[in-house]
């Protein structure tokens, strides 16, 4: 009982996305340490672990085992999987690199790797694979129709499509013409304009850690921690009302949550200067353009003095400013998610007369 | 996060940071120069092809055993069962003396025709021959109309379209009708020879014909369940390969049953879907009288004349199962119908025996059947008594009677008296301890008193323990308080009419009327 509710406390986001990304950047720090068979053994026997005790739990076993949710329960060992098995291949290949031995992949082969049958015999393995598992799953698990859609009652909680939960946990932290429009813009042309900033050839064709810390690192964070551990959260954390709930707490539909978040505005003109808000919310909201277009116009060239240096003497003006745009907009997830947990910060500059909150 | 090695910049190429002379592979002379060893390859195709094998027969058994298949297959083998018994009936109750006297004159006449064998098939030749003529000639007439009625065509459009060729189309056609005519003449001439030619031919073969009809009539039910048999049970090869997995996709004998409803729709948004009813999938003895007593989902319906038949008010052609009886209109389970127990005690046994739930999603579950009448009002509800709806009538007398509308919305009780009395005076009337005990309970004061008991149910003190008596008592009366005191606050004084205000005896001696016993209360002789 006191183990569940430990759970349950520890599963709150604030909590959960915080120690996932110290844990992710401690691990890249000491991939040796962490990315080794002894380590992998012991996480996924925990895995497993975790989830054969937590079934005897109904609140868990109704949501974990739902239908729908079959697909991100397969995630949450595939994506540590694949990870795992990246890093630790990349640690390999640095601790070869450092003794002066040859990489795995120019082990394995002389210099090419041949159509048939490395390719596609392996191909069509693993198209018999999936088509048993996708016969296997069709013939155990029945679709999980619910009632018919009816335009005039919404479920609740009412969910995106799981691949888009990471999405909809964005919304909590920011409106929507950010979290659901220019949010998910930016990953896309991002992710697009990736091989155009990054040009540095290293990496192609095998696995390393140690000569792409930084890239590495960017990604991973971005990847896991601001999208899959959201889509996680979204599907088995969230609950009616879009409320938390930990795996073992039962998804009341009457949960209530104290809504008490203040606009910037607030904090500067009502609690430290102590009068009243404006009415003008240009003037209102002063605060809150300064902050913004300091973080946006002022860190790009004072990054570029300071932090990453390099990275400007490198790509050059164009390919830099790039980069630390799509970087900061990556950055403003977790730094308004930290805002919001430790100052209840609701809105940096908030004018809903014009729908316009960041 | 600081990294070791810098970025080279983008457009010069740095080497793999490698030793710069190539590195012969490991293992290569067993390899050759593959990445993955082809046997280790092999060797998992071959396990993927086998699970996948495994993995398709599973697939199409799970299809084979389906559980409205299984049903047919066992209601076949039940009507098997039946007709089997009723042929046996029917052999029974076959008059035997009669019938081996008939079989007996059948070879008597069968041996007298043995004799004059030359002259039957004497008389046979004819027949046979002006068959085959009248067969040509008929041919020929058939042809000849199929012309006729062509030309005729041509001909008539010409006329209307004033054609030149009309004319020669006319006399065309005229030929046709000539050639038409010649060719009936002579089929009734051939016809006439053919019937004299079997007139020949009766007087030898004439009383064996007789007989064997004799012999027919006598076996007609015999035959007609042996023929039903037959389709039944056409014989283990045709059924085992009709409804053979994966075969089953041609021409199964097991197939849904369903019913299209008219003009009852599934209401999606944006479209209404028509009612498919499949329950006749399963309840395949629902409209055929026999099977009263085979097990569910085989039974008779209880009631044919007045449902399912098509002479009845309600065929199951046009009116379905869902119309009455709800239920997910397509399902072929009996946990997706949405079946609905009774009692405590089917649910137990139905969750035993098909792991039944109550499904969550179903907007229409079926009626359990001790409320089945619910369905008749879908479309009874203007009548004020449906007839043969007991439990309906009742249930709709008892919501007129007590007033439920008073509170409830119910369709069709909104212009209704509400039953309870006017309290706009109750202060007037009554004292507030009166009230007070009556609220907590009316029965106790009358006993056929119409309000119901509010307080101390079972669900608010009444009930048993463990409850919190002190708890519910103390709210009770707190709550009949109130609204004592509410009616008081809203309740103005009551203009009694004057009552009796004392008289005069003597008068009243005198008065005809004294024999009388007047119950006006404001009956005065002053």
């Amino acid at each position: 009982m006191f183990i569940k509710e430990f759970i349950n406390a520890i599963t709150a986001p604030y909590f959960l996305i915080t120690a996932a990304g110290i844990l992710l950047f401690v691990s890249l720090k000491y991939p040796g340490k962490f990315y080794t068979n002894r380590s992998a053994l012991i996480v996924f026997s925990g895995m497993f672990l975790f989830l054969g005790l937590s079934v005897i739990d109904p609140n868990f076993r109704k949501i974990v085992t739902k239908p729908d949710n079959v697909p991100i329960v397969g995630m949450l060992f595939l994506i540590p999987f694949f990870t795992w098995f990246a890093l630790r291949e990349a640690v390999r290949n640095d601790q070869r690199t450092a003794e002066g031995k040859p990489l795995i992949e120019q082990e394995e082969t002389a210099d090419k790797v041949l159509t048939w049958p490395d390719l596609v015999y392996t191909e069509l393995i693993c198209m018999v694979v999936l088509t048993v598992i996708l016969i296997g799953w069709s013939m155990t698990l029945e679709a999980p129709l619910e009632e018919p859609a009816n335009p005039s009652a919404s479920p609740n909680p009412s969910k995106a499509p799981w691949y888009f939960l990471g999405l909809q946990e964005m919304l909590v932290y920011f409106d929507p013409w950010l979290a659901g429009v220019v949010f998910p813009g930016l990953i896309i042309v991002g992710l697009m304009a990736i091989p155009y900033i990054d040009t540095n050839p290293k990496g192609n064709g095998y696995f390393t850690l140690k000569e792409r810390k930084w890239e590495i690192s960017t990604f991973l964070f971005g990847f896991l921690i601001l999208w899959i551990l959201l889509v996680i959260l979204g599907t088995f954390l969230r609950g009616p009302n879009w409320n938390f709930f930990g795996p073992y707490e039962f998804w009341d539909i009457h949960k209530l949550e104290a809504l008490v978040n203040v606009n910037l505005s607030e904090y500067i003109w009502v609690k430290a200067l102590g009068m009243g808000l404006p009415k003008n919310p240009l003037i209102r909201e002063f605060f809150g353009f300064v902050a913004v277009l300091t973080y946006l116009l002022a860190m790009p060239p004072l990054l570029a003095r300071t932090l990453l240096k390099r990275f400007y003497n490198t790509l050059g003006p164009v390919r830099f400013h790039l980069m630390t745009f799509l970087l900061l907009a990556m950055m403003a997830l977790p730094i308004k998610m930290v805002l919001r947990w430790l100052f209840n910060l609701k809105y940096i500059i908030g004018i809903p007369e014009y729908f316009f909150n960041i | 996060m600081t990294s070791e090695t810098p970025n080279e910049g983008g457009h010069k190429k740095p080497p793999i940071p490698t030793p710069a002379k190539k590195i012969p592979a490991v293992n290569i002379e067993k390899r050759g120069d593959r990445l993955y060893e082809v046997n280790s390859l092999h060797k998992w195709f071959a396990i993927s092809s086998i699970l996948f094998f495994v993995f398709t027969i599973g697939m199409v058994l799970a299809d084979y055993s389906r559980e409205w298949k299984t049903y047919q297959r066992n209601f076949n083998r039940l009507q098997i069962e039946r007709t089997q018994k009723d042929l046996q009936q029917a052999a029974a109750s076959l008059d035997r003396n009669k019938f081996q006297q008939l079989q007996q004159q059948l070879q008597q006449a069968r041996a007298e025709l043995q004799q004059n064998e030359t002259q039957v098939e004497r008389a046979q030749k004819p027949v046979n021959d002006r068959s085959a003529r009248k067969y040509a000639v008929n041919q020929n007439y058939q042809f000849t109309k199929a012309v006729y009625d062509s030309q005729k065509y041509e001909y008539e459009e010409a006329v209307a379209n004033k054609r030149s060729d009309a004319q020669r189309l006319g006399d065309r056609l005229k030929e046709t009708e000539k050639k038409l005519d010649d060719y009936k003449a002579e089929l009734e001439r051939v016809d006439l020879d053919l019937r004299a030619a079997n007139d020949e031919l009766n007087k030898y073969i004439g009383k064996r014909n007789t007989i064997q009809k004799d012999i027919d009539t006598m076996l007609t039910d015999y035959t007609r369940l042996q023929a039903r048999m037959n389709t039944l049970n056409p014989g283990l090869i045709v059924t085992s390969f009709r409804n053979a997995p994966v075969f089953d996709f041609m021409a199964p004998s097991e197939r849904i049953n369903q019913i299209i409803v008219n003009n009852l729709y599934n209401d999606q948004p944006f479209k209404a879907i028509p009612r498919v009813d499949r329950c006749t999938t399963c309840h395949q003895g629902i409209d055929q009288k026999g099977f009263q007593d085979a097990p569910q989902p085989f039974r008779t319906h209880p009631n044919l004349d007045l449902y399912i038949n098509s002479a009845s008010p309600h065929p199951m052609e046009t009116f379905g199962c869902t119309t009455c009886h709800n239920g997910l209109d397509r399902a072929t389970s009996f946990q997706n119908a949405g079946h609905m127990p009774r009692s405590e005690e089917q649910r137990k046994q139905w969750q035993q025996k098909y792991k039944w739930h109550e499904q969550e999603f179903l907007e229409t579950p079926m009626y359990p059947m001790n409320n089945i009448e619910a369905g008749c009002y879908k479309c009874h509800n203007a009548s004020p008594e449906v007839p043969k709806a007991a439990a309906l009538n009742n249930g709709r007398d008892l919501i007129r009677i007590y007033g439920c509308f008073g509170c409830h919305k119910i369709p069709g009780y909104e212009n209704i008296r509400k039953v309870g009395p006017d309290l706009s005076t109750v202060s007037g009337k009554l004292t507030k301890e009166w009230v007070r005990k009556w609220l907590a309970n009316p029965k106790e004061f009358k006993s056929e008193a119409r309000m119901p008991q509010f307080w101390w149910n079972d669900n608010n003190g009444g009930g048993a323990p463990p409850y919190d008596a002190a708890h519910w008592d103390k709210r009770n009366v707190a709550e009949i308080n109130a609204i004592t005191e509410y009616l008081w606050s809203k309740s103005q004084a009551k203009q009694l009419p004057p009552g009796h205000t004392g008289g005069n005896p003597a008068e009243g001696k005198n008065s005809p009327t004294r024999a009388v016993r007047f119950p006006c209360p404001g009956f005065t002789t002053g």
